[in-house]
């Protein structure tokens, strides 16, 4: 008999002493086999646990390991990519998302498997190429701190961008409708309260001159006062039109847009110097009449109203440009300088004094309103001949826009 | 030194009754300086290029291409013009057009408002402005 140190016992006490060591010795790796065992299941609980926190969320969950090839993928992901968990274990990442959006993303990849978190959102993913992701690169180190591999995951945000995106729309509509509050309450401070001055004063004068104190010229005065009153009239009235631009939608029907603006034209009854030509034919298609009737009639009327004369030609034509029309309204006038070409549009802004050329200042500033809420955009170019102005805008074909609540109920009630 | 020599009016207001206005109200006050006139910030940086010295600017706010506070700034900047003496007479009642004015060294702003139905006494401060007042400038 021999001890554990392969020294034979030379005492019976020596041999039991050795005999208990080796009981001992027993017992202790009875013990360590069922740490063992316990261990072993406690790790498949975990893993166990790990596979169904990858498979619960709706994340797509990667394990990838240096050379990038998957080692663990959740059912999240291949369900999306249509793969099964036999197949797609061991494949190269860029087998699954093919090369070129690998090439795109390869610069994140390495730069995890050099230690680093990287996160980066971009356009698609296994199973959904128009959606929004964010991607999250995780480097995992192993003991001596070397990276075995990254954990991987996306989640499509496609949701939040979209409620983000509508959130600033709503925001810029905020600020917009805020900047046109701000301007009404200077413009009513000032625009409005202007021919009311006038007029005051202008009473006032010939009230004096009636009287026999002062030989201001009544008659003079008589006719200043009505052009005034006029005036306010006209101001209060294109106010109400603003306000109400790209809210009374009115009904979405077809419109022989070339009829339209011969309509229009003998509706302005414009001077016989001044000629106004339609080129080629309009289109014929199915719009807001109203408001797109507003926007021509306030572009016809202004290139006839400033134009110097005393022979004038304006020109309307319209080309097709994919899901929009763009109509141009051609004069030959005196032009407009390119640094006004923020300002026309903008409320009560007027390029010429209002005693030489009557105008709230308002008729581009509801072009503006009413092809905006449409979705397109209205802006000026010197004209092509080199003497005049163009005025474009686009209009959506075949748009129909939800009239709001308001002009609903205006409607049930009118 | 006073100056003995006469100071000239560029007035820049776009609205024909307040000119005819003003105008009365010189005419009333006795005040023959030589008046010009400018409908808006653009014509009035065509007028004081030929503008004698002395001068003295009253201007509204509220004009069609260039309004009165960007004319304040064009002037402010200018080598020529950047002396110039200027009173605000508008209807803007606007806290930020008053602050922008004083801002832009304006030598006061009056509200049309509160001139009544006459100009006559904005005329008569600025009439016994120049005569008390140094213009700045070789006469």
């Amino acid at each position: 008999m021999t001890d554990l140190n392969g020294t034979r016992p030379t005492t019976l006490e020596e041999a039991l002493r050795a005999l208990e060591a080796a009981e001992a010795k027993l017992r202790a790796n009875e013990d360590h086999a069922a740490g063992f065992k316990r261990l072993s299941a406690s790790v498949q609980q975990t893993e166990e646990r790990f596979r169904m926190l990858a498979a619960g969320v709706p994340n797509h969950l990667l394990f990838l390991d240096p050379d990038l090839r998957i080692v663990f993928a959740n059912d999240v992901f291949l369900d999306a990519a249509g793969w099964s968990a036999k197949t797609a274990i061991g494949l190269h990442i860029s087998e699954i998302m093919g090369v070129e959006r690998f090439m795109e993303r390869q610069p994140y990849y390495e730069r995890a498997l050099a230690g680093e978190t990287v996160s980066y959102d971009s356009m698609g993913a296994a199973g959904n190429e128009n959606g929004y992701f964010n991607f999250s690169y995780r480097p995992s180190f192993d003991d001596s701190g070397k990276v075995r591999g990254i954990f991987s995951m996306a989640t499509d945000i496609s949701e939040r961008r979209k409620i983000q995106s509508e959130l600033e729309a709503k925001q810029a509509e905020l600020l917009r409708s805020n900047k046109d509050l701000e301007q009404f309450a200077y413009v009513a401070s000032h625009d409005l309260k202007a021919p009311l001055r006038a007029i005051e004063l202008l009473v006032q004068w010939i009230t004096e001159g009636l009287n026999g104190y002062d030989t201001n010229n009544v008659q003079e005065n008589l006719g200043l006062l009505s052009k005034r009153t006029t005036r306010l009239n006209r101001l209060l009235d294109d106010l109400l039109a603003y306000s109400r631009a790209g809210r009374k939608v009115g009904s979405h029907r077809m419109a022989d847009t070339h009829a339209l603006v011969l309509d229009i034209v003998q509706m302005l009854n414009p001077p016989p110097t001044i000629s106004i030509s339609v080129e080629g034919q309009l289109p014929k298609y199915k719009t807001h009449t109203a408001p797109l009737e507003q926007v021509l009639r306030n572009l016809i009327s202004n290139a006839i109203k400033h134009h110097p004369g005393p022979q004038g030609r304006i020109v309307v034509s319209c080309q097709e440009q994919g899901d929009r029309y763009v109509y141009s309204i051609e004069d030959d006038g005196e032009g407009i300088p390119q640094q006004y070409a923020e300002r026309v549009f903008e409320m009560f802004q007027t390029l010429k004094p209002r005693d030489q050329v009557e105008g709230s200042g308002m008729g581009l500033a509801i072009v503006n309103r009413i092809v905006q809420w449409q979705g397109g955009r209205v802006w000026f170019e010197p004209a092509p001949s080199g003497k005049g102005t163009v005025f474009k805008f686009q209009w959506k074909k075949n748009q129909p826009l939800a009239a709001n609540v308001e002009t609903k109920v205006c409607e049930a009630a009118g | 030194m006073r100056s003995s020599r006469v100071v000239t009016i560029l007035l820049v207001e776009d609205d024909e009754v307040d000119v005819k206005a003003l105008k009365w109200a010189f005419e009333k006050l006795k005040v023959a300086n030589p008046l010009h006139i400018a409908h808006d910030g653009v014509e009035a940086l065509e007028k004081l290029a030929e503008l004698p010295r002395p001068y003295l600017i009253i201007t509204d706010i509220n004009m069609p291409r260039m309004n009165g506070i960007e004319f304040l700034r064009k002037i402010r900047e200018s080598k020529d013009y950047s002396d110039s003496i200027v009173f605000v007479l508008t209807t803007s009642n606007d806290e930020q057009d008053k602050i922008d004015a004083y801002n832009l060294n304006v030598a006061g702003y009056m509200l049309k408002s509160d001139m009544g139905t006459s100009f006559t006494r904005a005329i008569g401060l600025i009439e016994n402005y120049w005569k008390v007042v140094e213009f700045p400038g070789p006469d």
